[in-house]
């Protein structure tokens, strides 16, 4: 097993997102301090840590919903630091929150449609109705929502809105999706269907890149490539898949 | 009371009713597209009515004047979006940005009142105070003027917010702006268009208000008041619910000011108000909400 310090996230020819020094927070008080990683193409890269760690933090500020106070964050050789969400969904880059990525007044049909237009590059019908067309093609691939595509967002249980959040990002055919705790307060089954999902967006066309913020290591055995712990906004240990499930339970429970 | 007598308050009352109804939607507006509370309106409110007057006295076309009105009301409105944005991107919570913008309007008024004066001055617009008779009662044209652009524009947002391209991101922003923008809705665009359409509000409500009384820096605290008592009455969120509420204080505030004087009629609004507050303090929206979700409950 290789533990690494933070400084161990060196710029690298593989890296598509590659995060330097970020220091941010949600108010006056940075909960991110000097924090770097870098994510590979295709890799699976896990976010582990206790609550509080920062972990959310430091997904909301690579997705633009806070401002870092210093750093870099730069994806695919393009400095993308304190860009919009608006601009980094048509990057590629697509983000499921914490317990909703979903606007529960709007119907599951809407809320599919409410991303469509929005990945357009440019202007063009032609891109929009592409955009729209992917919308359509995510309601063959989850019946589950074509069922209730008229039923009001707010009014599905825990794991099906977070399918619905998950199905919403498969229509912006991400290059690097962040998923943050995508099975906190779920059942068994929920969760399964959710990493059925997981496994069938991976199977799909491209492979591409993932973060995903998760304490409940288990559920994503032999899934990671690499992992990254957290600890008081700082990144404590890094190392690959392999390392994580070599760990002893003790090891692995002090780490998330 | 006479039937007449009662007829001529009720129609009074309605459009008194569809100006209050107007000001709290064009604060209601701003207030779904960023939370905020767009204090500084009554500055803004101010600011058109001497502007309109500065037309009227350099004898300028009407629709060269009314283009100077749109514009000069647009920019008091994104001026002040603007300043709400650049502090919210230093930090500044929602509470702070209403403090904020309580200032602006403290600071505008204040400015208004150095180069104008605190005199009253009258609205010069005949052509807003002549009136014809319907039967019994008598409409007024600066009444019928403002109750057709209001009511239009209120069409012209429940359209928006139904049909179109537009539609959907609108109604994301409005319900849940924080899962809207990680949806990639342009939510600064959003935040535009409503204090675009809050600015054409305010030219309407200006006038109405000046050619009902009078122009003086601080006419537009008034109307302020009145819509955010409609506001929080109806609730936050809705703007259907704003608008009638607001329609439905200005049917008592006449009826208030004939029965009991108007020194009651300030009484009665904030009395309502009291009234929502202890018994459903999400306001009458949310109430019409949980019975809704009452009903669905079992069909979901």
């Amino acid at each position: 097993m290789t533990a690494t310090s933070p400084s161990a996230a060196e710029p690298s020819e593989y890296a598509e997102l590659q995060i330097s020094g970020l220091t941010a927070g949600y108010t006056s008080v940075d909960v991110l301090r000097d924090a770097s990683l870098v994510v590979g193409a295709g890799e699976v890269v896990l976010l582990t840590g206790h609550n509080g760690a920062g972990k959310s933090c430091l997904v909301e500020t690579v997705f633009g919903l806070i401002a870092p106070s210093s750093g870099t964050i730069t994806w695919l050789g393009e400095d993308i630091t304190g860009l919009s969400p608006r601009a980094l969904l048509k990057r590629g880059i697509v983000l499921v929150p914490q317990g909703g990525g979903v606007v529960k007044n709007l119907t599951v049909w809407e809320n599919l449609q409410l991303i469509a237009p929005n990945l357009a590059v440019d202007r063009s019908k032609s891109a929009k109705s592409e955009a729209n067309n992917a919308a359509y093609a995510v309601l063959d691939q989850v019946p589950f929502l074509a069922e209730r595509r008229n039923q009001i967002a707010g009014s599905l249980s825990g794991g099906q809105l977070r399918l619905l959040s998950i199905a919403r990002a498969l229509i912006a055919q991400p290059k690097l999706l962040i998923i943050d705790e995508p099975f906190l307060g779920l059942s068994g089954t929920s969760g399964d269907l959710i990493l059925d999902l997981f496994d069938q967006m991976q199977q799909l066309g491209d492979r591409f890149s993932v973060i995903v913020v998760e304490q409940q290591l288990f559920r994503l055995t032999g899934r990671i490539d690499r992992y990254y712990a957290m600890n008081q906004g700082q990144i404590i240990r890094n190392g690959d898949g392999e390392e994580l499930w070599s760990l002893d339970t003790e090891e692995l429970w002090s780490l998330s | 009371m006479s039937y007449q007598l009662f007829l001529q308050v009720f129609a009074n009352g309605l459009f008194t009713g569809i100006l209050f109804g107007g000001i709290a939607v064009a604060l209601a507006v701003c207030n779904l597209a960023d939370r905020s509370l767009h204090v500084a309106i009554g500055s803004v409110i101010a600011l058109v009515a001497y502007f309109w007057l500065a037309i009227i006295r350099g004898e300028l076309p009407v629709v060269l004047g009314f283009v100077l009105l749109v514009g000069i009301a647009l920019a008091g409105n994104l001026i002040c979006l603007a300043i709400y944005r650049w502090l919210s991107r230093r930090g500044v919570n929602a509470e702070g940005i209403v403090v904020a913008s309580f200032g602006l309007l403290i600071a505008g008024n204040s400015a208004l009142e150095l180069i104008y004066g605190t005199e009253l001055e009258s609205m010069r617009a005949p052509w807003l105070q002549g009136n014809v008779k319907l039967g019994v009662v008598r409409f007024y044209y600066g009444d019928l003027l403002m109750s057709v652009v209001v009511l239009s524009m209120m069409a012209g947002l429940w359209a928006a917010l139904r049909f179109g391209g537009l539609s959907l991101q609108l109604r994301s922003v409005f319900h849940d702006s924080r899962e809207a923008a990680i949806a990639g809705v342009n939510i600064p665009m959003i935040q535009v268009l409503a204090y675009c359409f809050s600015a054409v509000l305010v030219i309407i409500i200006a006038l109405a208000i000046g050619s009902r009384s009078s122009v003086h820096p601080h006419m537009g605290f008034f109307p302020l008041l009145i819509g955010i008592a409609a506001l929080v009455t109806g609730g936050l969120g809705s703007v259907r619910s704003a608008f009638l509420s607001g329609v439905a204080m200005g049917i008592i505030w006449d009826f208030v000011g004939i029965y009991f004087g108007t020194v009651w009629q300030f009484a009665s609004v904030f009395g309502i108000l009291a009234v929502v507050l202890l018994t459903a303090p999400e306001g009458l929206f949310s109430l019409k909400f949980r019975w809704r979700r009452k009903a669905t409950k079992h069909s979901v």
